[in-house]
């Protein structure tokens, strides 16, 4: 069979090479190759011409993005630090529990701004027993700042 | 249903005149009970080289089966979210022809749509098993080092074949000079990843699609689908998605094993 064939790839798919060497007579009917059938019973789901273009070519691909999503930034930016995620571990990591109990308020309380969401939620899971360091405010930060350079130039005098 | 029955029926429906009994419908049905014998007509053959269905009157009527090894049932998505078959790799490398398969991209990673690689998935299995129950050889290649163990024994224990090693060119093209001998060549070449470690395409694709060898693909969101016959879009560089679809197809091959000592 093969000693017939055309070996140019591009010329066509397989199966229109060797059934066009059925139509021409170089190969027989009953000599086909064995996948032949099965091709025709079961094609392919897609063409497979060398150059074909498949569906969605040049096309932007969708981004996936949950509406949970915000929340789960905003929680990340106020917690910078809450442990690894293992993901043989079943069960919720830290952020989804969050989330979950986020959920919950906001169909309990549906008409509060986001702040108090976020500092009723932390509170709730507290007194769960999930305690969630928060990451130091600006304000907090620049008082310290402030101190430490005092410090720095006390002792620099000294 | 018997001709008399058949006759009766055209009477009936006749006679209440709610819906003349077309000639399309008779010859749909004669087409279903009697089977044209020998080889198609040049005519057909041209249809057929664009629709291949037009040809399946011609073929064995166990083809026309639909699942006839049961394997739509093994494949399932939650199996296939488990064993991490939806991810792909970073936006940056997805080839424009792989856009199909996705469901999207998921911060900067694209996700595969698991309903299409199921559809695509039972699809190669039903072929890998038809070739295998018609005395076909299936040929296993990969190149990812961590799996090609994996690959060599599952094709060893199904009595099929497997390539993960260095591919010298010419290995189908030129086999006699390479092999001293004239070999059978494989019936269905499988791809468990379809790219060299260089992430270029494995160069016995183009050597299959120029020796008339149909190939399954197991095609990531960075590979490049042409001259792969089956595609399967999946995730092909996790362990644990590499051996859910060996585990898959290695059912497939002793399914058709089995049908085929079963009719011997």
């Amino acid at each position: 069979m093969s000693s017939f064939v055309t070996r140019s790839e591009r010329a066509g798919n397989i199966f229109f090479r060797i059934t066009a060497l059925i139509r021409s007579g170089q190969l027989q009917w009953a000599d086909r190759p064995a996948w032949y059938d099965v091709y025709v019973a079961h094609p392919p789901l897609t063409p497979h011409d060398w150059n074909v273009q498949l569906p969605k070519y040049n096309e932007p691909v969708k981004k996936i993005f949950y509406e949970e999503d915000i929340v789960r930034a905003q929680f990340y930016k106020n917690h910078r630090n809450v442990g690894h995620v293992s993901m043989d571990k079943e069960g919720d990591s830290i952020s989804q529990q969050f989330i979950n109990e986020y959920q919950a308020l906001s169909k309990e309380e549906p008409n509060l701004p986001m702040e108090e969401m976020f500092a009723k939620t932390e509170k709730r899971l507290e007194d769960v027993g999930l305690y969630l360091r928060r990451q130091p405010k600006k304000e907090s930060t620049e008082e310290t700042k402030k101190a430490s350079t005092e410090e720095s130039n006390t002792s620099g005098n000294q | 249903m018997n001709s008399a029955a058949l006759r009766s029926l055209i009477r009936r429906v006749g006679a209440s005149g709610a819906r003349p009994f077309s000639a399309k419908t008779a010859a749909a049905d004669a087409s279903a009970t009697t089977r044209p014998r020998g080889a198609p007509s040049a005519d057909t053959l041209q249809k057929g080289s664009v629709q291949p269905t037009v040809l399946r009157p011609y073929v064995a009527p166990e083809l026309e089966t639909e699942d006839l090894f049961g394997l739509h049932s093994l494949v399932n998505v939650d199996e296939m979210f488990e064993a991490r078959l939806h991810y792909g790799h970073k936006i940056g490398t997805l080839h424009e022809n792989m856009k199909w398969a996705l469901y999207g991209e998921r911060l900067g990673v694209c996700i595969f749509d698991l309903e299409i690689t199921r559809k695509h998935l039972i699809r190669a299995l039903d072929f890998v098993a038809h070739v295998v129950s018609r005395g076909g050889i299936i040929l296993f290649i990969s190149t990812h080092r961590d799996t090609m163990l994996d690959v060599e024994k599952m094709a060893e224990e199904v009595g099929q074949y497997a390539h993960v090693r260095f591919w010298q060119e010419g290995t189908l093209t030129n086999m006699k000079q390479l092999l001293g001998a004239s070999v059978r060549m494989p019936d269905t070449m499988v791809f468990l990843s379809s790219l060299t470690s260089m992430s270029e395409r494995h160069p016995a694709i183009i050597e299959a699609a120029k020796m008339t060898i149909p190939t399954v693909g197991i095609v990531d969101s960075n590979s490049d689908p042409s001259y792969l016959t089956y595609l399967v879009p999946s995730n092909d560089d996790s362990p644990q998605a590499v051996a859910y679809l060996l585990r898959l197809f290695k059912e497939a091959c002793q399914r058709g094993a089995a049908y085929r000592a079963k009719q011997l």
